[in-house]
């Protein structure tokens, strides 16, 4: 593949999965750190544009790999994403007529009770219900196997049920 | 998910609330994707002229760090809130400018401020000096897909004036504190810190 066909492709692919990502970070991390985690995600695939797989599926589980894998080494990196997340920064620091408005309180007490998990077990959770991953897609991008990934979600759904049976009487 | 179970629902309104994908949102998203690829570019050829430009001893400090510019769009982060290091000057063009340096551990930090007490930076390092090494100097970059370019003076990549003296700025600087620090006993400083560089020019504008 041309060094310009990669880069259109890259360019594509990047785009076509930046709001999901972009979701995916604020998901996890504090709003005006979501615009620079996503912007070292861009940074990293560029860096590894070889390896980004070329049906579009698996690209995408790729793409939420290096996005989980960024979101480990967060606290390592500030300095080059910096520029580039400007105006996204802005964008997300400014609401949109269109942004859902949902009360923040929502929900809490269920988010409350992922984080209680294991991290394994939360992020699971998090990736099927709140990403929109099926199991299989959640167990590719945390690399670990299906059959796995299928046990830890119903232990976690089970230590869920028995926390918020707890707290909220279900 | 076809399971009724009633946790699934709970589950799924928990969902944090994130940025509705608006047409605006998903063109600065591709802006991003695009600029992503000139700006990991960028950061290699910056290396490279700052490499060729500064002294030997302070190549390392301010090397792959970004000198963002733009008006009344950045926003210093948290970790600017209380720099070790401020430096204001004015670029070619009149605008003004701003460097900040911030240094991780807590104990340089202390050093580099006591370092500078009652120095006036301006009047320490020289710019003009840093500008002509960096005309002087040729300059390839590279990316890991095996292109290369030249960037030097005189090419289209080489910096338009207020972004060189503003590069030069950050070596100039760069090159104080390093001999400045490893005075004092501190080795290796640019381990540990993060910089940046505000101005009230979009640099992009320029080319």
């Amino acid at each position: 593949m041309s060094a310009d066909l990669r880069e259109q492709r890259v360019t594509e692919e990047l785009a076509a999965n930046a709001p999901d990502l972009l979701a995916y970070f604020e998901r996890r991390a504090a709003r005006d750190d979501a615009a620079d985690l996503l912007a070292e995600v861009m940074l990293t695939v560029w860096r590894r544009a070889d390896q980004l797989p070329a049906d579009p599926v698996r690209a995408r589980m790729w793409l939420f790999v290096t996005a989980r894998n960024v979101l480990a080494n967060a606290e390592r990196s500030s300095r080059r994403r910096w520029r580039l997340a400007n105006r996204l920064r802005v964008m997300l620091g400014s609401p949109t007529p269109s942004s859902p408005a949902s009360d923040p309180g929502e929900g809490a007490e269920v988010r409350d009770a992922i984080a209680r998990l294991s991290p394994e077990l939360a992020e699971l959770v998090r990736l099927v219900h709140w990403d929109g991953l099926t199991l299989a897609e959640a167990a590719e991008v945390m690399e670990i196997p299906a059959s796995t990934a299928r046990g830890r979600y119903q232990r976690a759904k089970q230590e869920l049920r028995a926390a918020l049976a707890i707290t909220s009487d279900l | 998910m076809t399971d009724p179970d009633p946790l699934d629902e709970l589950l799924a309104q928990s969902d944090p609330r994130t940025t509705t994908a608006t047409p605006e949102l998903r063109e600065e998203l591709t802006r991003m994707a695009v600029a992503s690829l000139s700006d990991r570019r960028a950061v290699g050829s910056r290396r490279l002229r700052i490499a060729a430009g500064a002294g030997v001893a302070a190549v390392a400090l301010f090397a792959g760090a970004g000198t963002a510019a733009a008006t009344g769009v950045i926003e210093w982060g948290p970790w600017a809130q209380n720099p070790d290091v401020v430096y204001v000057y004015a670029l070619p063009g009149g605008q003004a400018c701003e460097l900040r340096v911030t240094f991780d551990d807590p104990a340089t930090g202390e050093t580099a401020r006591g370092l500078l007490a009652g120095v006036e930076l301006g009047d320490e390092i020289d710019v003009d000096a840093v500008i002509d090494t960096m005309r002087r100097t040729p300059a390839t970059a590279a990316d890991e897909f095996g292109d290369s370019w030249d960037v030097g003076y005189g090419t289209e990549s080489y910096p338009k004036p207020n972004e060189e003296y503003a590069q030069a700025v950050g070596v100039a600087v760069s090159q104080y504190l390093t001999v400045a620090l490893a005075g004092a006993g501190v080795e290796e400083p640019a381990s540990d810190l993060t910089w940046a560089a505000t101005c009230d020019v979009e640099f992009a504008d320029e080319r």
